[in-house]
């Protein structure tokens, strides 16, 4: 067990380097579009940062509260699509019969769809995210750290939610853009001002669309650590963890080969 | 009939067959207009200024019905240059530009059409009454068709990029976002500071999106006529770069191959 894992990790460093190479045979090329992709994130902050400025705070979140979800959700998204992106382009693979490629390999096919795309461009977001983080006015060694957890915590539930909505592909036909929209739609949830939604907005907001587990519990958990926002963050990333895993594995077990040929 | 109007009646019946599709970008649509309407409440309550989110509201929608109706063009015809799929299309006796750009063209209305039906009845409920009178929503939602298709031009031009860059889905992300900042798709550009505006004029967004969709909630015949023009100069500026690269492209296609 522990020797296949030590494989798959020394797997992913080999493919992580290989992505950097290919992404550093047009130098300038990758040096723009991360660029590129920190002014993307930068200007998304400047009209956020414009509308605190001018009403003050949004039922008790201020800018800093804002910096620190940017800060949060940019690490996530950056660590998704530089290292995960694959899960993505699940449904494009049952369609066109790529699949079949990836289940006939002895390695772990869910570790190598996911593994099988890079943007490279997202290292941006993370210049964005831990920018934003120094601007937050929380600066210090333990917000830090937890940052840095939460926004892995993030990331796994970016990954999972992302994981059922590509699995959607194996029941519905044509439903990429189905699963991007859905996708989408967890991640504008997760940029808005937590503090906008209550009462029964709160509760659709942690569960339906799970965007509170995003952007809310891993704020409050960075500006004041309590082992019960802690424990129903940890809780949550686990419930939505093992759900995408089961329905991936389920959906595997009905799945009936696209018949392509190929060897990858 | 007219082999382009062929074309987009067949990318129109194949956009509104995908029916996953379009319930996906529904969902989409309804969450943007359900949380910035619950932002946009909330600011109201907290400030002065009673009924922001049925104003505001109304304006994101049409901005979004815009926005998001953008069948992706800009990747499209990226992967044709890129795959050689062009030097297969280039010898036939129909342009491959407005080949695209029409089946884009029916992808959008589809999407245009339905996100109108669904999000105004969506807006309807969560806000009341339009802040524009009945009369002039026929006028409103055929503008914004036309700034729909110019936007469709707009990133089918990016699209074209793909003679230089090696890959240009960062472009196409940074037109959106500035489309998002410049043009006031999300946040109207009327909240932002005046030196920002000042910027704005300066550049295609601000005409294709903002002058157009503030119509919603400031109706003139003065502010329509200045869209019209304003996007008729972007209009011709752009269909010459249009022109100008697609020539160099087939150019290229023609000597080197696909």
């Amino acid at each position: 067990m522990a020797a296949k894992f030590i494989n798959l990790c020394k797997l992913f460093l080999f493919i992580q380097k290989s992505n950097i190479k290919t992404a550093f045979l047009n130098k300038s090329d990758a040096l723009i579009n991360i660029i590129m992709m920190t002014i993307n994130n930068l200007s998304f902050v400047f009209m956020w940062w414009i509308i605190f400025e001018n009403k003050g705070s949004i039922n008790g979140w201020h800018f800093g509260e804002m910096a620190l979800l940017f800060a949060v959700t940019n690490n996530a998204y950056a660590t998704f699509a530089l290292f995960a992106r694959g899960i993505q382009l699940l449904p494009e693979y049952i369609e066109n019969g790529n699949l079949d490629n990836f289940l006939t390999t002895p390695k772990s096919s869910l570790f190598l769809i996911s593994t099988s795309e890079s943007t490279f461009a997202n290292w941006g977001d993370y210049i964005t995210g831990f920018l934003m983080y120094f601007l937050s006015g929380y600066v210090n060694w333990t917000s830090f750290g937890l940052m840095l957890l939460c926004s892995f915590f993030a990331f796994v539930l970016l990954y999972s939610f992302r994981l059922i909505m590509s699995c959607l592909a194996f029941i519905i036909s044509d439903s990429q853009r189905l699963g991007d929209n859905i996708f989408m739609a967890l991640i504008t949830f997760a940029s808005q001002p937590a503090s906008i939604f209550t009462g029964w907005y709160k509760i659709l907001f942690l569960t339906v669309i799970p965007a509170g587990l995003l952007s809310l519990y891993p704020v409050n958990i960075i500006k004041e650590f309590t082992w019960r926002d802690f424990g129903i963050l940890t809780t949550g990333i686990i419930i939505f963890l093992l759900l995408s895993l089961k329905f991936y594995n389920w959906c595997l077990k009905h799945y009936s080969s696209g018949n392509r040929f190929g060897v990858r | 009939m007219n082999k382009y109007t062929s074309l987009f009646l067949i990318s129109f019946k194949q956009a509104w067959n995908k029916k996953a599709n379009l319930s996906g970008m529904l969902f989409f649509l309804f969450i943007l207009i359900f949380i910035y309407n619950r932002l946009w409440e909330t600011i109201s309550t907290e400030s002065t200024e009673e009924g922001l989110n049925r104003v505001f509201i109304w304006y994101l929608l049409f901005a979004e019905m815009i926005i998001l109706s953008n069948p992706k063009i800009d990747r499209i015809l990226f992967d044709d240059i890129q795959s050689g799929t062009m030097a297969y299309y280039i010898n036939k006796p129909i342009s491959f530009f407005l080949m695209r750009y029409t089946e884009a063209l029916g992808n959008m209305s589809v999407s245009f059409a339905v996100m109108g039906g669904f999000g105004v009845v969506i807006t309807l409920l969560l806000t009341g009454n339009p802040p524009f009178e009945i009369w002039q929503f026929p006028i409103i939602f055929t503008i914004c068709f036309i700034s729909s298709c110019i936007n469709v031009l707009m990133y089918t031009a990016v699209g074209l990029c793909g003679l230089w860059l090696a890959s240009i889905r960062t472009l196409g992300m940074a037109i959106e976002r500035l489309a998002f900042i410049l043009g006031g798709a999300i946040f109207p550009l009327s909240i932002y500071p005046d030196w920002f505006i000042d910027i704005a004029k300066w550049t295609p967004f601000y005409s294709f999106y903002y002058l157009t969709i503030k119509l919603v909630y400031d109706f003139s015949w003065t502010n329509l006529m200045e869209a019209f023009l304003l996007n008729t100069f972007w209009v011709v500026l752009m269909g010459f770069f249009i022109v100008l690269t697609y020539k160099k492209l087939t150019k290229r296609i023609n000597v080197y191959g696909g």
